[in-house]
């Protein structure tokens, strides 16, 4: 009856768009299926994401002034009792830091003697959000990082701030050459291989667009408490092994769960307080000999005043523009 | 003759300027949750007073531009403004007549048939489950944010479109 109070030109146009935006709807999950749909799927992404982040991160620059500046002024009022704070964290981190450097060669030590393949540690790169498509149906991130500065797709992307939580946060779906979008770990479409750190059960955590993620295939019996870390098992190749994801959060086992017990995980993230991201990029291998590890290579090491190092950290590759 | 081109894309550039506010992140936990439907307004604003200006193909295209930036369902918000643009179409000569009051009430409505209309057809294709405070924080943080948003419209259409 609406459209028929259309004049014709305009009905059919319309009637072309609906079919269209139908046709879309019921064919655009089948498109990984048929490179070329998907390849035109991919572009038109890209062209969009290309052309809207200009404009984003010309919106975002007021936002931070201003969010830093209330940042300040709240930090301001505690600056002092936060240095005292942070002093004697500074102390406690150095003793780890001493221990964390010994632990790391006597791994790799350990390793060669096995003859095991090296570990992997990923180059880094750090970067802003400047999107957040967030809505009742999806939960995603626009960075203002992309394929020029080596992120792609399924590049591992984690929480920086220690006020938002330093866990896993996503991972690249679509890069443009100077944007990215992160699917984050609460979309639906998010699916990550865990494990709980504590008894090593294994499991899948997946999104549901809501605060808490869900840990399924866990069977009724398993040894899994409430508080425990959740960190990914790298099975299936995408996401490292041992990277934090959040802490089981509650158990439930029901009839209506079947064999399985239903638990939900809180994510370390506060995915609406995280401003900035790191992203691992393609890892690069570490030497195997610590005797034959050279300053250049891609982790490094500083020299304190007192003459210690700091344990070795991942290399954060400067930004290309 | 140029110029009198140029200005009748103001109606998609502002469209534009609404995807991008909408799009932009703010730090906020309540951004989430209450972040307002600029896109909604607008297009409801420019279908009821510059219909011409607010073509169909524009607006299938700013939907489908909304679903490719926040990489959900390809289709879902272009299905759900032109359902939108339908319903103006044809209640539009009658809210035009109403107080600004009524035509907020209205834009309400429209709003939380989107989220209604996105809803349904989300949980048809996936079997989404409804996340009730983002589904109606979305139309309440609209209907505040639109008095607002319409009077740059406003401003706009009065200073750049009457003569177009």
């Amino acid at each position: 009856m609406i459209l028929l109070k259309h004049p014709p030109r305009q009905l059919l146009l319309v009637s072309l768009a609906l079919l269209a935006t139908v046709l879309l709807l019921t064919f655009s999950p089948h498109f990984p299926a048929n490179p070329l749909l998907q390849h035109s799927r991919e572009l038109l992404q890209e062209w969009a994401m290309e052309g809207v982040s200009p404009l984003l991160r010309l919106l975002q620059n007021p936002i931070v002034a201003t969010h830093s500046l209330a940042d300040r002024i709240q930090g301001m009022q505690h600056i002092e009792q936060e240095n005292h704070k942070l002093k004697l964290e500074l102390d406690r981190m150095h003793s780890l830091a001493v221990r964390l450097e010994e632990l790391s060669l006597e791994n790799q030590r350990l390793r060669l003697l096995l003859g095991m393949r090296p570990a992997h540690s990923a180059q880094e790169l750090v970067a802003r959000i400047i999107g957040n498509s967030s809505s009742a149906f999806a939960r995603s991130f626009l960075i203002d990082a992309g394929q020029e500065d080596g992120v792609g797709t399924d590049t591992i992307v984690l929480g920086i701030s220690a006020k938002a939580g330093g866990g896993l946060l996503g991972r690249i779906v679509q890069s443009s050459p100077h944007s990215a979008l992160i699917l984050a770990l609460p979309d639906l479409n998010s699916r990550i291989p865990v494990m709980v750190q504590r008894s090593r059960v294994r499991a899948i955590v997946s999104g549901r667009n809501k605060p808490l993620l869900e840990m399924e295939f866990v069977a009724k019996g398993a040894d899994i408490k409430p508080g425990d870390l959740v960190v990914t098992s790298g099975i299936g190749g995408v996401f490292p092994k041992g990277i934090p994801v959040g802490r089981i959060h509650a158990i439930a086992a029901t009839e209506e769960t079947g064999m399985f017990h239903l638990i939900s995980v809180k994510p370390l993230v506060d995915f609406d307080r995280v401003e900035e991201v790191r992203l691992l990029l393609d890892p690069v291998e570490e030497s195997v000999a610590p005797q034959e590890s050279n300053p250049s290579s891609s982790t490094t090491q500083t020299q304190t005043q007192n003459g210690h190092k700091t344990p070795s950290v991942p290399s954060v590759r400067p930004r290309s523009n | 003759m140029l110029a009198s081109l140029l200005i009748a894309w103001i109606p998609a550039l502002t469209l534009l300027l609404a995807v991008a506010i909408q799009e932009s992140f703010i730090p906020l936990a309540a951004w989430s949750v209450l972040r307002p439907d600029m896109l909604l307004i607008s297009l409801s604003y420019w279908r009821l007073y510059r219909p011409d200006l607010c073509t169909i193909p524009l607006v299938f295209a700013i939907g489908l531009l909304v679903d490719l930036l926040s990489g959900t369902q390809l289709g879902l918000n272009a299905f759900s403004k032109l359902i939108l643009l339908l319903l103006i179409g044809r209640f539009g000569r009658r809210l035009r007549s109403m107080s600004f009051l009524h035509v907020l009430f209205g834009i309400l409505l429209l709003s939380l048939l989107d989220a209604t209309l996105q809803w349904m057809v989300m949980s048809v294709i996936k079997g989404y489950e409804a996340h009730w405070p983002m589904l109606l924080g979305r139309p309440v943080a609209t209907v505040l944010i639109a008095p607002l948003w319409a009077s740059l419209l406003i401003y706009i259409h009065h200073g750049w479109l009457e003569n177009v």
